[in-house]
């Protein structure tokens, strides 16, 4: 952590729909140090993907401020902002179709971005090798991208949304199409990310037991900021219908609790604690 | 930069490219569409010159053709009044030099010398003395030598004075000219005699120096000349002593007459001679006066003017296109420089150039439509490719939205964009001008272009560089397809994004009015055009008006514009409607038709284009072939027409309808301008002739009822009766006096016939003469047999047909008879008593009260007989005892009872009118057009005097007729129409003497108008009637074959049809570009309705309704618009072929049942490529729809 990569203070987003205005970021102050690993849960219409959209710079805040790595984003031009794109931001959407085009091979999809930004053709194709190695794709270079699995799909947008080492992964569900596993994998896949290289990343996502595996779950209700969660001293578990829950791999490693733990039931609720530990 | 640097931006631009590549590759499939209507647009472009270039060629080759040798070659002359054989080599050669730079086009046939004429003067017996003695010309000059020898001056005050007596023309002389060429030999053959040997053409004797020459042997002929012969010749413009006897040496016959050699010289009656004795006895022979009967010191002819000609036949085959201007400079070149080497003899005439003159008025007046019609054919096709290139951007949104995400700047995505423009537009390119030519070519096999090209291909003419027009259709295709973007590049990822699943409803036309501000455009231009005209005239040049051309387009532009607007309103009702009905068939349709109303209205437009530029294509070319039809009926004025002397009342017999027509011209009186008149014969004209219902504010039937209301038939005269075979009567000339007779005047002397002029039923005026003339002698019983008038006509101004009954007794008068001095009635008194009309049934008495005397023949009934006896008595020698009355009675040449008494007036030298009796006519119904009713101030019921030839005349209107078939005749200003049988009356039924001219020719019906379907029948049945060919012949189908065998007007007809057939290969395209387009974005519902149960013909059905309402839309509105559109072209074709408006003038001919079929073939394909389209979601498996839903 070497300081705020993202700062939004009182931002406000107004969304005008014909005649009616619907406020979709409401006072939100919110800020992410580098190399942090945050997820945005909420309900539907909380703001969550119109905040990823801002700190995209594909949407103007309709007030307050917002700067990610030092790029003040209010008020950018068009030329700044398609710098912006270039260096400091990556992008995952949801859709990987969308994500990817298909008339490009693996690696040429890769190497995109840098084309864009006027990277020599040795070193993207170095760029591009190394982060389809990073991914695993490295055997599917040439393939083409109608040929792949949803998630081999979504691990190639990653290396396109990365291609350009931008310090700010932005991701919109990025795994609302894929199953638990491939979802886990992609995770995974970031988290080693953020701690290897300091990607700053920052999910939408509405699988909560994906959110408690980043660092911290940002909770946004109506456009405002509704709980913050350390990953490690607190998180939101979902209690599956066979009553089974699960929690994060850190809290639970932080708890030194293993493959098995012991519950018991209080006046708040139920504590869990470690096998060798004694009843407080 | 350095070198590593440079290598990065080429190896940048490669991959550029190759990113570029593989998506033109990838979207190969949408992106036909856009290299369809680039490859279409930029060969659009390039066909307007090629293929006006090669309609021109057809053209130029039929004007060539249709002008013949006589057409097209070029004749340099020189005229020489100093001619000598070193001038006319001189002319020779600057003319020869130069006619070298026009080779191979032209090539020099001949070159020939000719005088002006001479006349041939008879040596013997030309002169008579006082003695009675007939001397030649020889005699004379020899007498007048020896009076001159004679003369001695001592002995008189005087010199000798006296003339010499150089022979003088006589008054009938004959008159030839001398001919030479270079090859004069091989031009005529000799019949008889020989050509004089070199340097024996003249021949010295004591007739002094005399030329040998060759004649032609009808001059030898009307000479009566012989080897041998001789006469004198002299030159009709040289002075006195120009002239020189001549030897007959040899009489000659062209080999060929009708060679264009001999130009309108008849050969036969020309005098040859040798180059070399053409110029010695042109230039002058130099003679000892001592030998020269008339002492002179030069014979020959110096002075005469000599014309050397030379001709040159134009190559028409080795003449192109693409030459024209090269030959036409060539020709103007060779004019200046044969003009200035030959110090300004001679002159070149080329009636090419007044060719190629018309034909280039003819290309502008006629080929304008063509370029308006390519230039709207071209918007559409510019059209298409916006909304192709509209299209593949709409599905191109969420692409570039991700190029935007990852960091594409602007200029990145347009260049992507525009790489991948210019790679379509350039393979277009390259394809282009194949395309047009292949375009161009495939016309020949369109019809009626391929009844001139005999069916085959168009031969594609390149005679403008094509390069322009080939670099203005890539700018545009390239604009059109790649600036599309430049919108798009600078939207914001999220519009994309939108923009990708909710396409624009508005486009910036409308965001800004634009639209409407191109209708006011439209409309001031339209108002501007209307006023001004659409070819220019300047001086003698015609030209274009730009705006003209343009305007069409503007038109079509607007048009689509308004429609885009207009149409998703439409739309979204309908599909409103839809919604209503509970079929899910007709309601799903329904929703997406009110949901996206934009996109189906971009679609309609689309079809309305197709739809209309066809509907305008064949509106075009239907107005046109009716516009032919309707000029060639008007040239022709039926079926067909033979025009001759009195042709107008030949029987054709069974299977024709025929009607006279006389022709003739008068006006107001005092005026002095003359308008064209043509009389019918009101009952069969109107079954004959072939009308416009413009032609007059009256319908066919009420406009020539008018001229004879109720259907009576005007009274010309005293109508006999049905049976009538001729009149029947006993009379005699009053005797001459006692005192007269004294001196045994010659009863032939005033001896009379009566002549009358009846009119038979088909009114045809006949003069006839009475069987035997009256005399004094005795009372004579005499006949005036109407079957008698085939008789009395002569010459060819002739009826073919006797006299048709019932007769109308028109005219009466005197004739003296023809044997003595002059055959005017002189005071001559004539009794008539009983004349009856004779019938098949007996006789009926004739009452000739209803007959007017005019100038002077005083007619008085019931005259006692006694009179003639009593006059007899009138002037008696002194001393006669003039009889008793009872006395009188006893005379042979008295008769009891009364008589008609004619008395005509004395002959004076002034008056040279005919003593008459005569019908009056009453005042004739004319119909006028407006030009004479402005001139006369003539209202519907209102009569003015008239004059017609010499003849004046009260006319009434009773009608307006503003054209008429074949009044075209621009010399006369305003069209009357009479009826034929009062006016031929009127103008002919005056007495005429019989030696002005042949008794029965008066001015008729010279036009017969034939109503048949075999003109050709019609024609051979009218040669035989009349016995010869006739004067001119008309048919409709002839001169329809005049005005279509015009390859423009045909070539635009053809480019037409292959415009509308392009039209239509567009809108299929755009068609199944846009369901293609629209069953991929909704193959997701289409699945999920599958997997629901929906049927998959329903699910085909919905796309077809949806489509059947677009395409229904725009087809409708289309065909609307196409017509309309065609409205707005009519006034450039009411300039015909000499920039003049045409007769009648070009009127909208809608083709219903064309129209309904082309739209339902139009139909029936664009739906089938629809269902075609729509295969995919509505044939596809179960499993691969749960797939699509899946996805």
């Amino acid at each position: 952590m070497t300081g705020a990569m993202v700062e939004c203070v009182d931002l406000i987003k107004i969304h005008k729909q014909g005649v009616l205005e619907v406020v979709a970021l409401h006072g939100l102050n919110f800020s992410m140090e580098e190399g942090e690993f945050v997820s945005v849960v909420g309900a539907s219409g909380a703001g969550k993907s119109t905040l990823l959209r801002v700190l995209a710079g594909l949407e103007q805040p309709s007030a307050g401020t917002v700067s990610v790595d030092g790029v003040e984003l209010s008020g950018i031009d068009r030329r700044d902002l398609t710098n912006y794109y270039r260096r400091n931001v990556g992008f995952l959407w949801q859709d990987f179709h969308r994500n990817l085009l298909p008339y490009l091979n693996v690696r040429a999809n890769v190497e995109l971005p840098m084309l864009l930004a006027g990277v020599g053709a040795r070193r993207r194709k170095a760029r591009a090798m190394a982060l389809l190695e990073a991914v695993g794709l490295r055997n599917l270079a040439f393939a083409k991208v109608g040929t792949m699995s949803g998630g081999e799909q979504q691990r190639l947008a990653m290396c396109v949304a990365l291609a350009m080492q931008p310090k700010l992964l932005l991701a919109d569900e990025p795994t609302g199409e894929l199953d638990t596993h491939t979802s886990i994998g992609i995770y995974e896949l970031l988290r080693e990310m953020c701690e290897r290289d300091g990607l700053t990343v920052l999910v939408v996502t509405h699988d909560v037991a994906l959110a408690t595996r980043t660092d911290r779950v940002v909770r946004l209700a109506d456009g405002r900021l509704v709980t913050t969660q350390g990953g490690a001293d607190e998180a939101v578990v979902q209690v599956a219908s066979d009553g089974s829950v699960q929690f994060p791999r850190e809290m639970l490693r932080a708890a030194g609790i293993g493959t098995t733990t012991r519950a018991k039931r209080t006046d708040d609720g139920i504590l869990i604690r470690p096998m060798d530990s004694h009843d407080a | 930069m350095t070198h590593l640097e440079a290598q990065g931006v080429r190896m940048r631009f490669v991959t550029y490219g190759g990113l570029v590549v593989r998506r033109v590759w990838a979207k190969r499939g949408t992106l036909i569409g856009s290299f369809l209507g680039s490859a279409i647009v930029i060969s659009l472009f390039v066909v307007v010159p090629l293929y006006e270039d090669s309609i021109k060629a057809v053209d130029l080759q039929f004007a060539l053709a249709g002008a013949g040798e006589d057409g097209t070659s070029m004749v340099l002359s020189a005229t020489m009044n100093d001619f000598s054989l070193a001038i006319a080599a001189e002319n020779r050669t600057a003319v020869v030099e130069n006619g070298n730079k026009l080779a191979p086009w032209y090539s020099q046939s001949f070159e020939w010398l000719r005088t002006r004429e001479f006349v041939v003067i008879p040596i013997e017996g030309a002169l008579m003395t006082d003695e009675g003695e007939r001397l030649g010309w020889f005699d004379v000059a020899q007498r007048w030598r020896e009076r001159k020898a004679a003369f001695v001056p001592e002995t008189s005050d005087e010199q000798f004075d006296e003339p010499p007596p150089y022979p003088g023309p006589p008054r009938e002389a004959l008159q030839y000219r001398a001919w030479t060429g270079t090859d004069i030999k091989s031009r005529v053959q000799l019949v008889s005699g020989a050509w004089p040997q070199e340097g024996a053409e003249r021949v010295v004797d004591g007739e002094g120096v005399v030329l040998q020459a060759v004649i032609g042997v009808d001059l030898a002929r009307v000479l009566d000349a012989s080897i041998g012969d001789r006469f004198l010749t002299r030159p009709l413009v040289t002075g006195l002593a120009g002239f020189a006897p001549v030897v007959v040496a040899g009489i000659v016959e062209a080999v060929d007459p009708n060679d264009p050699y001999w130009g309108i010289s008849r050969p036969d009656e020309l005098m040859f001679y040798e180059l070399n004795a053409f110029e010695s006895w042109m230039v002058g022979v130099a003679v000892d006066p001592a030998t020269d009967p008339w002492e002179r010191d030069v014979t020959g002819f110096p002075g005469v003017i000599v014309n050397q000609r030379f001709r040159y036949d134009l190559n028409q085959d080795n003449v192109a296109f693409k030459d024209i201007p090269e030959l036409r400079n060539g020709i103007a070149q060779m004019r200046a420089s044969a003009a200035r080497e030959s110090g300004g003899r001679v002159s070149t005439d080329s009636p090419l150039i007044r060719l190629l003159d018309q034909f280039d008025t003819r290309s502008v007046v006629v080929g304008a439509p063509i370029q308006a019609i390519l230039a709207l054919v071209v918007g559409g096709a510019i059209y298409f490719l916006v909304y192709t290139a509209s299209l593949t951007l709409e599905r191109e949104g969420t692409e570039l939205a991700l190029l935007r995400s990852r960091g594409a700047g602007t200029w990145q995505t347009v260049g992507i964009h525009i790489a991948q423009s210019a790679i379509v537009t350039g393979g277009a390119a390259a394809i282009a001008p194949f395309l047009a030519r292949a375009l161009v070519a495939v016309t020949g096999r369109v019809p009626p272009m391929s009844d001139l090209t005999g069916g085959g291909t168009l031969v594609v003419a390149e005679a403008q560089s094509l390069r322009p027009f080939l670099v203005g259709g890539v700018i545009l295709a390239f604009g059109a397809m790649g600036l599309a973007i430049v919108p798009f590049a600078r939207r914001s990822v999220l519009e994309l994004r939108v923009l990708a699943s909710r396409p624009t409803t508005k486009s910036i036309w409308q965001r800004y009015n634009l639209d409407l501000f191109a209708v006011a455009l439209s409309l001031v231009v339209l108002l501007q055009l209307r006023q001004r005209g659409f070819i220019i005239f300047e001086g003698d040049k015609v030209e274009l008006d730009p705006i003209a051309v343009v305007f069409p387009v503007l038109l079509l532009f607007t048009g689509a514009l308004l429609l885009l607007r207009l149409l998703p309103f439409v739309l979204r009702i309908v599909g409103w409607s839809m919604t209503r009905s509970g079929h899910l068939s007709l309601a799903l349709p329904g929703w997406h038709l009110s949901r996206n109303p934009v996109a189906y209205g971009r679609l309609a437009l689309l079809v309305w284009l197709t739809s209309g530029l066809g509907a305008f294509a064949l509106t075009y070319a239907n107005t046109l072939n009716t516009s032919f039809t309707d000029r060639s009926v008007f040239e022709s004025g039926a079926d067909a027409r033979i025009v001759a002397d009195h042709a107008g009342y030949l029987d054709l017999g069974e299977g024709f309808t025929t009607t006279p027509v006389m022709r003739t011209a008068g006006g107001p009186s005092q005026r002095g301008r003359l308008a064209q008149i043509l009389a019918i014969d009101p009952e069969t004209f109107p079954t004959v002739t072939g009308w416009r219902d413009d032609y007059s504010p009256l319908s066919l039937d009420e406009v020539f009822t008018a001229l004879r209301p109720d259907k009576e038939i005007a009274r010309v005269g005293i109508g006999l009766p049905e049976d009538a075979t001729g009149l029947r009567f006993e009379g005699i000339v009053q005797p001459p006096t006692v005192l007269a007779n004294l001196d045994s005047p010659d009863p032939r002397e005033s001896a009379v016939s009566v002549v009358v002029k009846v009119m038979d039923a088909r009114g045809r005026l006949w003069t006839i003469v009475s069987s035997e003339e009256l005399t004094f002698e005795e009372w004579r019983s005499v006949d005036v047999d109407f079957s008698t008038g085939l008789q009395l006509t002569s010459g060819t101004k002739r009826y073919v047909d006797p006299p048709v009954g019932p007769f109308e007794l028109h005219t009466l008068w005197f004739e003296l008879g023809s044997n003595r001095n002059g055959i005017r009635s002189n005071g001559n008194n004539v009794y008539i008593d009983d004349m009856v009309v004779t019938t098949a049934s007996g006789e009926v008495p004739l009452d000739l009260s209803e007959l007017e005397s005019v100038n002077g023949l005083s007619h008085r009934s019931n005259i006692a007989n006694l009179g003639l006896i009593q006059d007899k008595y009138e002037a008696v020698p002194p001393g006669f005892e003039v009889p008793a009355v009872d006395d009188m009675r006893q005379d042979p040449l008295y008769r009891d009872g009364t008589s008609d008494l004619f008395r005509s007036p004395r002959r004076t030298t002034q008056s040279t009118l005919i003593p008459e009796l005569r019908y009056r006519v009453a005042p004739l119904n004319v119909l006028v057009d407006a030009d004479v009713q402005s001139s006369t101030g003539l209202d519907v019921g209102s009569s003015v005097r008239m004059s017609i030839g010499l003849v004046d005349l009260d006319v009434i209107m009773v009608g307006r007729v503003d054209l008429m078939p074949t009044m075209t005749d621009n010399r006369f200003t305003g069209k009357m129409v009479f009826d034929q049988r009062p006016l031929v009356a009127t103008l002919n039924g005056a007495a005429t003497w019989s030696v002005n001219r042949p008794v029965a020719a008066v001015s008729g019906a010279d036009e017969l108008w034939i109503k048949t379907d075999n003109p050709d029948a019609a024609v051979r049945r009218a040669t035989a009637e009349l016995g010869t060919a006739p004067d001119e012949i008309f048919t409709a189908r002839g001169s329809a074959a005049d005005f279509a065998g015009r390859p423009v007007q045909i070539g635009l007809v053809a480019i037409l049809f292959v415009g509308a057939v392009t039209s239509v290969v567009l809108a299929l395209a755009g068609v199944v570009s846009y369901v293609l387009l629209a069953v991929s974005r909704r193959a997701r519902e289409m699945g999920i309705l599958r997997a629901m149960g929906f049927p998959r013909r329903g699910v085909a059905m919905t796309f077809a309704l949806e489509q059947v309402v677009v395409l229904g839309l725009g087809s409708v509105i289309g065909v609307y618009g196409g017509v309309q559109l065609m409205r707005l072209m009519v006034p450039f074709l009411q300039l015909g072929e000499t920039a003049a408006v045409v007769e009648p003038t070009v009127r909208l001919a809608v083709a219903v049942p064309v129209l309904v079929g082309y739209v339902a073939v139009v139909a029936v394909l664009l739906v089938g490529a629809v269902l075609w389209a729509t295969r995919r979601v509505s044939a596809s498996q179960m499993s691969e729809v749960l797939r699509e839903v899946e996805r």
